[in-house]
């Protein structure tokens, strides 16, 4: 089984002073499964990392990625699929589009996040989400 | 070792039959060794934990666009 990963679990989980950190680290430790995510949220990961933890942080991350603890996936069709989803959910924007989009490419519903968003809308498959780790 | 019988679309078969004759096997033994590799549970990697501690109280949960703002901008 795969969760679809999105960036503010990754930052939660990199911030020890998160109010969201003893929840997604203690999650994570327990989770036997890949966390997915796509080439967008990697950028927005890059991002908010470097800005909140600097050079050491982001850093951290890049040897995560590159030690395979995230999987990044990206496939033929999916900007078309992220374009299509984003049109229909405006306020939720490419990178959760994109989120959406993989989410039907790996026929799963689960998703990690801490983004209540995800809560309206549904995968392509029509499933509600189920968002980890607060509906675990 | 335990006998299994599985249906196969003449296709696949074929190329089966192929692919173990290009790497000197019998279709069985390519078989066998393709299910082993498919179902041999690779080594999961755990992120890091715990790689900074932020300052300014801000919440990814309740703040993320104000930490987003700025992002591309570079």
């Amino acid at each position: 089984m795969t969760v679809v990963l999105d960036t503010n679990i990754v930052v939660a989980l990199y911030d020890a002073a998160d109010p969201d950190h003893a929840l997604v680290a203690g999650w994570i430790a327990t989770l036997d499964e890949d966390l997915v995510a796509t080439p967008m949220a990697v950028a927005e990961m890059d991002y908010l990392v470097h800005l909140r933890g600097g050079e050491i942080a982001r850093d951290t991350l890049w040897r995560d990625l590159e030690a395979g603890a995230y999987v990044v996936r990206w496939w033929a069709d999916a900007l078309n699929e992220t374009l299509r989803i984003a049109r229909r959910h405006p306020f939720a924007g490419l990178t959760d589009a994109s989120l959406v989009a993989l989410a039907g490419l790996l026929r799963t519903p689960r998703i990690a996040t801490v983004d209540q968003h995800f809560r309206s809308m549904t995968t392509p498959a029509g499933e509600p989400f189920v968002l980890l780790p607060d509906d675990a | 070792m335990k006998k299994t019988s599985i249906y196969l679309d003449p296709d696949l078969d074929d190329a089966l039959a192929r692919r173990a004759a290009d790497e000197g096997l019998t279709k069985a033994e390519f078989i066998r060794r393709t299910l082993a590799g498919a179902v041999q549970k690779p080594r999961r990697v755990k992120p890091s934990v715990g790689v900074f501690r932020s300052t300014d109280g801000l919440s990814v949960r309740r703040d993320i666009d104000r930490m987003m703002k700025g992002f591309g901008e570079d």
